[in-house]
């Protein structure tokens, strides 16, 4: 079980401050929603702990490990996985191999000794069954639609079997059957005592899922704690809800 | 039949290339011009040392890899700054820097006088100087690239440079130390290309740096896109068509006056149609 | 419905009329020519050259054989000429061919060696060339050229020269052959190189302004050449100028007025005329047409009726020839297969050349 330490993180984009003097803590094997207006750095956030973006200033721990700045080829090492807000996958890579990325061999040479072995094609099913995809295992990524586009990425994430897992709104643009799937999944993670990071607008499904709420708002942190106590903070409420 | 079989060496020595050059265009998406200059190396390596120091062929293979890994290393670590575009100009000028090289370094080269009378292969004694034995040879030799293709393709290496053609970040994020495979990749394609033009050197017995220009980085892009990006079978389908395409119309009967002229026109028609029914090429398995 | 099936018969029977058939036994020509790529220009006077000399020698009713042509581009790449060489001694069985430029005459020199075919180059360079009885250069040689070239500075007096060359396999022929002999002269000499794909001779011309030299050497293609011309003329150097054969090819020779040319015969406009040139550069057309019509002569004097065609006996028959007259000249048949014209002068007035 991992937790997350973020000291005084600053990351600017030209005069735009979109992560400003943070600093933040995320529970070991807990369910953390993290919430905001657009624009209000959670993305960004997720950038850095992920390694795509580097601090300007601030650290980040890992499970006791302090980082000036995280190199994203270490995620794997740091049992760390992740989605994308935008759901990035290999469109031109079939089902099953954007599955078997994450897992196959990193090491050039002996990537190029490595073929799916039969360890690596039983968490593939396995993952495939979860995210219910397995008939459409041989297509392209580009073939799938939207929604299981999303689920094949959560797969993705899924069959790293990793101790923090960071999920850039797993639920936008799903319909309501898809929306509890992708609940499931999750609550399996929780089950498991992973610790999660959600990126999420539906306050409903934050409020489900969520142990703990950060709320970000121009960088700066406005607001932790409890579910049912932060939103019902007045000044969340006002710079968030708009209410 | 001796025809066919020289028109074979020649389909097997650019398979080669088209397969070499296809594991950086097509199965890592880097948009390499610079593959002549790489052929032009490994067929100079062979010349110099096969005529000067009496070097068997097979050794002068070696010593063209090494040339070309020195410069693929060199030149790689340049190259990873840029993309698409910016790539295609800068490995362009790659070719451009060795052809005036081969051209100007008359000391090593002989410039543009070129070296003939570069011999045949000998293994074990045994000289490889019929045009039936040179012609397996580079069978064998194209046989060995192709598997090898095959089975980069396939392994987890393979599936990860399809990853960085496509998404160099996300492959990162999934822990693969994306630069270092693409020069490992762009070593081995270069090595690759080299050994196309050891057999090329010593099959044509004569060369000189007219040939090693930018226009055969374009003719082997045009290989690999008419017989489709990241594909083997492609690979070697395109050679054998851009190839065989121009000897056909020798014997097609068109008037001596226009048949240079409308050979270059049914062969530049030729293409277009077959790009503008199949966009990826005949085999191609990746859109760029 | 008849109508147009007796139309179609009469059409096919018209086009078998128009073919040439005769009874005599046929003697095969394979000609490679840069029909496509850069020198396809200088390449169109020479098909026509061919073609006329094929039909001058089968309109010679006192012929023996009657002769065809195949010509194939080999478009100045090795691998072409390798494939056009073998085309034309394992499928078209040519008795002869004809290859242009030194570089493709190595690659038909090996070609002639295997299989015995007679084998004539038209370029001066003759290293990897004549490597054997069956393969002839039928043109000036390199000696000869540069030695008219050295002749004519130490005549003239010029005490240094720059030699503006480009950078290609005859400009190192000629230096090779030129160095000694102007070390010989103790004419003191510059060499600057162009490429052929360079268009910007701003500095070149400059250099050459600077080394003021009594005399400029210069040789080159099209277009860069005429570009450089243009220059030396405009920067009033061009009497100075000295081209080894250049004038062959050049697109506008007023642009040379005031300049020299030594090298090969330039074709007269009764040839022109004879082979249909129009806009053409005449380009050593004539010596193709003299390379077809030796070929022919060769031939014609070996011939013994019922005996087979024996390319050895042909090829020493030209041997045991001292010489040959040509429509670019009488020509000097030498031991190792260099059939040669004397070199020319040419000086460049108002347009028209005259010899000196």
């Amino acid at each position: 079980m991992l937790d997350i330490k973020i000291t005084h993180l600053t990351k600017a984009f030209g005069g735009l401050r979109a992560v400003d003097d943070l600093s933040i803590s995320i529970m070991a094997g807990k369910t953390t929603g993290l919430i905001g207006p657009n624009g209000s750095g959670k993305t960004t956030l997720m950038n850095l702990i992920s390694g795509l973006y580097k601090p300007d200033c601030g650290t980040i721990t890992i499970d006791n490990q302090t980082f000036d700045s995280i190199d994203p080829i270490k995620l794997r090492e740091l049992h760390i996985a992740r989605t994308f807000q935008d759901g990035r996958l290999i469109n031109q890579l079939s089902v099953d191999d954007n599955l078997l990325l994450p897992i196959a061999e990193t090491r050039v040479l002996k990537s190029l000794r490595q073929f799916k072995t039969p360890e690596m094609q039983k968490r593939v099913n396995a993952t495939l069954e979860k995210i219910g995809l397995t008939s459409h295992r041989h297509k392209l990524a580009e073939e799938l639609s939207y929604g299981q586009r999303k689920l094949l990425e959560l797969g993705r994430a899924l069959i790293q079997d990793a101790d923090i897992y960071l999920l850039d709104e797993p639920f936008s643009g799903l319909q309501e059957k898809m929306v509890e799937h992708v609940l499931e999944l999750i609550g399996e993670l929780k089950t498991a005592g992973k610790t999660v990071v959600i990126i999420e607008h539906n306050m409903g499904l934050i409020k489900q899922l969520s142990d703990h709420i950060i709320v970000l708002d121009h960088g700066a942190l406005l607001a932790s704690g409890r579910p049912d106590i932060v939103l019902k903070n007045k000044s969340v409420q006002q710079a968030y809800l708009g209410v | 039949m001796e025809y066919l079989i020289n028109l074979g060496i020649l389909f097997c020595i650019y398979g080669v290339l088209a397969l070499s050059l296809n594991m950086v265009v097509g199965m890592t998406g880097l948009l390499s011009l610079g593959h002549a200059a790489f052929f032009g190396i490994g067929a100079y390596a062979t010349a110099i040392v096969m005529t000067e120091f009496g070097v068997n062929f097979f050794v002068s293979l070696l010593i063209g890899a090494i040339i070309n890994i020195a410069v693929a290393y060199l030149v790689g670590k340049i190259l990873s700054r840029f993309r698409g575009g910016y790539y295609a100009i800068v490995s362009a000028g790659l070719a451009i820097i060795v052809y005036s090289l081969l051209l100007n370094w008359k000391d090593l080269t002989t410039g543009p006088l070129g070296i003939f009378g570069i011999p045949k292969p000998s293994l074990f004694g045994m000289a490889i100087d019929s045009n039936s034995a040179f012609f397996v040879l580079s069978l064998i030799v194209l046989a060995l690239i192709f598997a090898l293709y095959r089975y980069i393709d396939k392994s987890s290496y393979g599936r990860c440079l399809k990853a960085i053609r496509e998404d160099e970040q996300l492959a990162t994020v999934m822990g693969y130390p994306a630069q270092r495979m693409k020069t490992v990749i762009f070593l081995l394609s270069a090595v690759i290309a080299g050994i196309a033009g050891a057999l090329f050197a010593s099959y044509i017995a004569f060369i000189d740096p007219s040939t090693f220009q930018v226009h055969e980085s374009i003719f082997l892009f045009t290989i690999i896109i008419i017989g489709g990006l990241a594909s083997s079978v492609g690979s070697i389908v395109g050679a054998l068509i851009l190839l065989s395409l121009p000897e056909i119309l020798r014997f097609v009967g068109l008037p001596y006056e226009t048949a240079a002229q409308l050979q270059q026109i049914i062969y530049g028609l030729a293409l277009i149609l077959i790009m503008v029914y199949k966009p990826r090429g005949l085999f191609g398995k990746y859109r760029m | 419905m008849k109508k147009f099936l007796v139309s179609i018969l009469a059409a096919l029977s018209l086009v078998a009329c128009s073919e040439e058939k005769s009874d005599k036994p046929v003697i095969k020509i394979g000609v490679s020519l840069p029909l496509s790529g850069n020198m396809q220009s200088v390449a169109a006077a020479s098909r026509k050259a061919v073609q006329t000399a094929i039909k001058d020698a089968n309109t010679n009713p006192d012929n023996h054989y009657h002769y065809e042509v195949v010509i194939e581009d080999d478009a100045m790449q090795p691998q072409k000429a390798q494939l056009v060489a073998n085309k034309f001694t394992t499928l078209d069985k040519v008795n002869a061919f004809v290859s242009f430029t030194s570089s493709q005459g190595r690659i038909f020199s090996s070609f002639a060696d295997k299989y015995e075919t007679l084998h004539f180059n038209c370029a001066f360079g003759n290293e990897g060339v004549l490597t054997s009885k069956y393969n002839f250069q039928m043109f000036t040689q390199i000696d000869t050229e540069v030695k008219a070239l050295a002749d004519f500075l130490k005549d003239n007096n010029k005490k240094s020269v720059t030699l503006l060359f480009v950078n290609r396999v005859t400009s190192e022929e000629l230096v090779k052959g030129l160095e000694p002999l102007l070390k010989k002269y103790n004419i003191k000499y510059n060499i600057e190189y162009f490429n052929q794909t360079d268009r910007d001779f701003a500095l070149l011309i400059e250099r050459v302004k600077k080394q003021n030299n009594d005399a400029i050497v210069l040789y080159g293609l099209e277009p860069t050449v005429s570009i450089i011309g243009k220059s030396l003329y405009a920067d009033n150097l061009i009497d100075r100028v000295l081209m080894p054969d250049v004038i062959q090819f050049v697109s506008d020779i007023n642009l040379y007025n005031g300049a020299y040319n030594i090298g090969s015969a330039v074709a007269t406009d009764e040839f022109k005329k004879h082979i249909n040139l129009d806009k053409e550069n005449p380009a050593f057309s004539n010596y193709m047409y003299d390379i077809i019509s030796f070929i022919v002569s060769a031939y014609e004097n070996t011939y013994t009726p019922d005996t087979p065609i024996n390319n050895s006996d042909v090829a020493d028959y030209v041997l045991s020839q001292k010489n040959w007259d040509g429509v670019a000249g009488k020509y000097n048949i030498s031991e190792n297969g260099a059939i040669e014209t004397d070199v020319i002068s040419y000086k460049i007035e108002n347009g028209k050349l005259t010899k000196k």
